[in-house]
């Protein structure tokens, strides 16, 4: 076993003699075992990097730079960060620079390419390289599927407190700021400026739109705060609204490594004023109590106004009838969370009761929801939070996983067969 | 093979056997003036939402409070007594007045040493409870400051205060008897009622006759000589007898009112605590029995105490399924057993017998360091089946388990390897990681109990059985690997002992041991994702415990597909092998200081800087490895060994 050679599995394949076909050529450089090599070690770097990235940012945003990216920008910072961490808290300083590298889908595609490459220069259908084959097919099954989660998953949380019912879902790092016109007796006009519009202005910058009754400049933007009372001698933010007498609290945004599965609460100042340029005052809109509306008087129209995680309704509701959190006897130690719902849709008629609970999730309508949380209230009123998601590719790992195994076990059993037949070491 | 040589592993076998034999039976004989202690301590106690033995409860406790499982006093005189933790528990218990004076509380800080008002003790810088209590609401008020702040915000100061909080409270709920649950009368949460719950539920119906008895009484002392009452009260709450003269009458009748609430309160509390002990017999007979225990215990009367011993434990094992009795009882035996201690002594006698047969007497210290090793996996394997059956869980919940698991696969896996190959690396590699890794265990007991019990999240035993073992036989497959890498590079390097045959077998296991490393990883990995996807939606959430899973995996995949694609030979497998053990090593324990590390200040790092040493040791061995092959000793041009036959 000690002779070089440059294939999967026992004997050399049988190669098309080398002619002047220069795809077959470029083939065959691409299926080099050499670049497969090279293109684990670039993903070590990128995974490693990626992990000591979260320490100043959130998973969400790692995952976005890092690996759901072609091209990423490593920061030197993080190697003086690890030397804090592994070698001394006390050193001082960081290290400025950074350097480009390739992204998750660039080395994940490269891979793709290299394996795609490798078996169609080397392909032989025998029994004895069918394991190899198979685990191959997995880790491509597995690189897509992850791909595919990149693109197209949606991830989303539902709220329901106990005897209540919920018709929407909402997304933790999306926000939109909601003004809704409450003329029409029928209905509420909603409008809704995507949260990206004000994270994308400069303070200071005014945004219109034709649907506005007013215009918005954009004040002070905040990743995370909370509400607080005003110190002695502090100018509030706002000058109008609830939190006019109200201070502000900026918190640190949450990292990919805190261990408490914190969530930012962003919060904005805006300052409107009438199309005809009359001022109406600043607000101070806080993510952390978006259920109350502030109102803004424009032509004697009472305008409800919040600014709130972005919210997607369904077209069915559902009802929340008990939550459970048992903890273990005579401790704090959360046991179990379990929500028992049950759901009405508007076409396909009531369902439940349905019991969802840690690590057995309920399908509905392309969706899964899992037991996410539980939160009790003074009143002792649990309110239960439900994660969402939609993913058409959440088979993927599944088959991936029994692929890849199977063909492992398989190759493996079959060199350990070999290996004992000829009489184990001795 | 003289006679000797040819006795030698069994007879070592046989005096290892002999002495671990001795060590179990002898370990329940513990006796304090003739008392048993061992009965007492494996009474069963709900503490941590788990039945557990008295004795758990104590060593825990005592290694949270001071660091150390048992407490060693200094008498007047210098000389040492040791209590053991079930001893020092019984003396809070039964004669409070003489453990409050023992010093356990660990206190280092300067700035909290001046505030307490206390001197320092280098060496011990251990403190009692008298020195500590005076500062109660002084530590309670900061603590409560410093939880306020935001955990990166905590100076080294906040941190140390609220750990000292956190001990002075573990202490105080142990000394009033608010921990642990003591009977199996349990409320409808399942939790078991303690001491302080029985003088609560006593109070709340003894306190109405009590009280109507205290007013009486005092109503009649009045009577008789109503001044002198009077004054006597006012005296006694601490008025100043003069101004309480000098007062217009309506208020000196509204303080005198007050002053004989408070009197009447605190008799009929005391009504209650006497009354309480009179009728504990009866609402609560195993409370009761636990003070005759305790009187037995003050007045050193081993018959007595034995016998209370015994007879509590049937008035409460009538509660108790007998499954769960059995456990607590096997867990007693542990404690007192410590068989990874025993196994932490086999190891460095496997490792040691196996590193001496590649210089003397090859077949017979194999043979010893085999039956040995084979002796360990006994001692190794009962202890492990014998935490899942008290835990009734998998062998890995925690990393303290995690560590005792990778010892254990480790062995049999190198076991399993020496079968085959016979050489002693086998032994020698699994004498070497079972070694540290019971090092590593006792390293992480020191922060409580090792079978604490699981956030719901982790509480799936399926997941635990499938995705946390295979991950771990992970590791423990590529830490096998990369220590016998570091045994071919130190050999290959320093001696000709790889010359021929040897080189070419220890390569061959090297890659077996991969191959398998690979294979489990990747299953364990992917299975995680599997119960992340069944718990919150998402297969891969590239957090930094998974993506540390993951680097090992692509790790194993590199060597392997450098060594099909012939840009390594068997050393260039030992190089990379070692660095395995780094990659490793920051999947297991790097991950987790990354969240703690970077802004808490005063977060213990030895385990971080232990990393750091354990990565720069096999950075430093892997540059031996890169050496050019021709300054090793077994591939350079061959040197004749003086004294030795080709």
């Amino acid at each position: 076993m000690s002779a070089p050679h440059d294939y999967v599995g026992d004997s050399p394949p049988k190669l098309a003699p080398p002619g002047p076909n220069p795809v077959y050529q470029a083939l065959r450089v691409v299926a080099s075992l050499r670049v497969t090599v090279v293109l684990f070690a670039l993903a070590m770097i990128l995974v490693f990097f990626g992990t000591l990235a979260q320490q100043h940012a959130s998973i969400e945003t790692v995952m976005k730079d890092y690996f759901r990216s072609w091209l990423t920008w490593i920061d030197f910072r993080l190697i003086s960060d690890f030397c804090k961490v592994f070698v001394d808290p006390e050193i001082k300083g960081d290290l400025a620079g950074g350097m480009p590298f390739p992204g998750g889908y660039l080395i994940g595609w490269a891979m793709f390419l290299n394996l795609l490459a490798a078996h169609i220069v080397r392909f032989k259908l025998t029994w004895k390289r069918s394991g190899i084959i198979m685990l191959h097919a997995g880790v491509i099954v597995l690189l897509a599927g992850e791909f595919l989660t990149g693109q197209f998953a949606v991830e989303s949380r539902m709220s329901i407190r106990e005897g209540e019912s919920a018709r929407y879902v909402f997304y933790l790092h999306e926000h939109e700021l909601v003004v809704i016109d409450p003329t029409n007796a029928a209905h509420d006009t909603v409008i809704s400026v995507p949260g990206h519009l004000i994270t994308g202005a400069k303070e200071g910058e005014w945004i219109s739109h034709p649907d506005l009754p007013f215009g918005i400049q954009r004040g002070t933007y905040f990743v995370n705060a909370r509400s607080r009372q005003l110190k002695p001698g502090e100018t509030p933010l706002a000058d109008v609204g609830i939190n006019a007498r109200r201070g502000i609290e900026a918190r640190d945004k949450s990292k990919g490594t805190d261990s408490d599965g914190r969530i930012d609460y962003p919060a904005v100042s805006l300052t409107f004023q009438t199309k005809d340029g009359k001022p109406l005052g600043t607000y101070l809109f806080l993510t952390a109590s978006e259920t109350r509306m502030q109102k803004v008087n424009v032509d004697k129209i009472d305008y409800e106004v919040t600014f709130r995680f972005k919210r997607s309704y369904r077209p069915y509701s559902v009802h929340l009838i008990e939550a459970t959190h048992d903890v273990y006897a005579g401790t704090n130690t959360p046991k179990d969370y379990a929500s028992t719902v049950m759901i009405y849709d508007d076409e396909r008629g009531e369902s439940g009761p349905v019991r969802i609970w840690m690590n057995h999730p309920h399908y509905y309508r392309e969706e899964t929801y899992y037991q996410s949380g539980l939160n009790t209230d003074e009143d002792g009123v649990k309110t239960t939070i439900l994660q969402v998601v939609e993913n058409p590719a959440w088979q993927a790992p599944y088959l991936a996983c029994i692929l890849v195994a199977a063909g492992m076990a398989f190759h493996f059993l079959l060199k350990l067969q070999t290996f004992l037949r000829r009489g184990g070491a001795r | 093979m003289n006679t000797l040589q040819k006795y030698l592993p069994l007879g070592i076998a046989i005096l290892a056997a002999t002495m671990l034999v001795g060590k179990f039976f002898g370990s329940t004989s513990v006796k304090v003036n003739g008392l048993d202690l061992y009965a007492f301590g494996q009474l069963p106690v709900q503490h941590g939402g788990r039945l557990q033995p008295i004795d758990s409860v104590a060593r825990n406790s005592l290694m949270v409070i001071s660091g150390k499982q048992e407490y060693v006093e200094v008498l007047s005189d210098k000389t040492e007594v040791t209590h053991k933790a079930t001893e020092w528990l019984l003396d809070v218990w039964a004669q409070a007045e003489k453990a409050d004076k023992y010093r356990i509380f660990r206190i280092e800080h300067p700035q909290i040493l001046n505030e307490l008002r206390l001197d320092r003790r280098p060496g011990s810088y251990r403190y009692s409870w008298d020195e500590v209590s005076p500062s109660e609401k002084y530590i309670v008020s900061k603590a409560d400051q410093a939880s306020r702040k935001e955990k990166e915000q905590r100076t080294l100061y906040d941190v140390k205060i609220l750990e000292l909080a956190q001990h002075y409270k573990l202490y105080r709920d142990l000394k009033y008897r608010v921990i642990p649950g003591m009977l199996p009368i349990e409320d409808p949460n399942g939790k078991w009622t303690a001491f302080s719950d029985i003088i609560e539920a006593s109070a709340n119906k003894l306190l109405p006759d009590a009280s109507d008895v205290a007013a009486q009484q005092v109503a009649t002392e009045l009577a008789k000589d109503p001044k002198g009452f009077i004054l006597g009260l006012a005296q006694k709450f601490g008025l100043n007898l003069a101004e309480f003269e000098r007062m217009p009458d309506a208020e000196k009748q509204e303080l005198f009112l007050r002053i004989r609430s408070a009197e009447i309160r605190q008799r009929a509390m005391l009504l209650v605590r006497d009354k309480m002990y009179d009728t504990l017999p009866e609402t609560y007979p195993a409370a009761a029995q636990m003070e005759r225990i305790f009187a037995a215990y003050r007045g050193a009367d081993a018959t007595s105490f034995d016998a209370a011993v015994q007879k509590y434990s049937e008035l409460v094992s009538a509660g108790v399924p007998a499954s769960k009795q059995s456990g607590v009882r096997a867990e007693a035996r542990m404690n007192a057993f410590d068989p990874f201690l025993q196994c932490a002594a086999l190891y460095i006698g496997v490792a040691v017998l196996a590193a001496l047969s590649w210089l003397v007497w090859e077949k017979p210290l194999n043979r010893a360091a085999l039956l040995l090793g084979c002796i360990t996996l006994v001692v190794h394997t009962a202890a492990l089946a014998t935490r899942m059956y008290i835990g009734n869980r998998p062998p890995v919940t925690n990393l303290y388990s995690s560590a005792i698991f990778i010892g254990w696969g480790g062995l049999a896996l190198c076991l399993t390897v020496e079968g085959i190959y016979r050489v002693g690396v086998g032994s020698f590699v699994a004498g070497l990681i079972g070694f540290i890794t019971m090092l590593i265990a006792r390293f992480l007991s020191e922060s409580g109990d090792t079978l604490e019990m699981l956030q719901a999240v982790l509480d799936t035993n399926l997941w635990l059985a499938t995705h946390v073992t295979i991950v771990t036989l992970g590791y423990v497959a590529t830490f096998v690997a990369g220590l016998i890498a570091i045994v071919y590079i130190v050999r290959g390097m320093f001696t000709q002992s790889l010359r021929g045959e040897m080189g070419k077998k220890i390569g061959g296991m090297m890659y077996g041991v991969l191959c398998f490393a690979t294979l489990l990883s990747f299953t364990g990995t992917v299975l995680g994702g599997i119960w992340a996807d069944q718990s919150w939606g998402r297969f891969w959430g590239w957090d930094p415990k998974e993506n540390g899973a993951v680097l090992i995996v692509i790790w194993n995949s590199l060597i392997l597909h450098a060594r099909w694609g012939g840009l390594i030979k068997a050393r260039g497998l030992a190089v990379l092998a070692v660095l395995g053990n780094m990659v490793t090593a920051w999947s297991w324990f790097g991950t987790n200081q990354l969240g703690i590390g970077l802004h808490a200040y005063g977060f213990d790092n030895r385990l971080a800087q232990g990393c750091m040493l354990f990565w720069i040791s096999q950075g430093l061995i892997a540059m031996l490895g890169m050496v050019p092959l021709q300054f090793w000793a077994s591939f350079g041009p061959a040197t004749p060994v003086k004294g030795k036959a080709a």
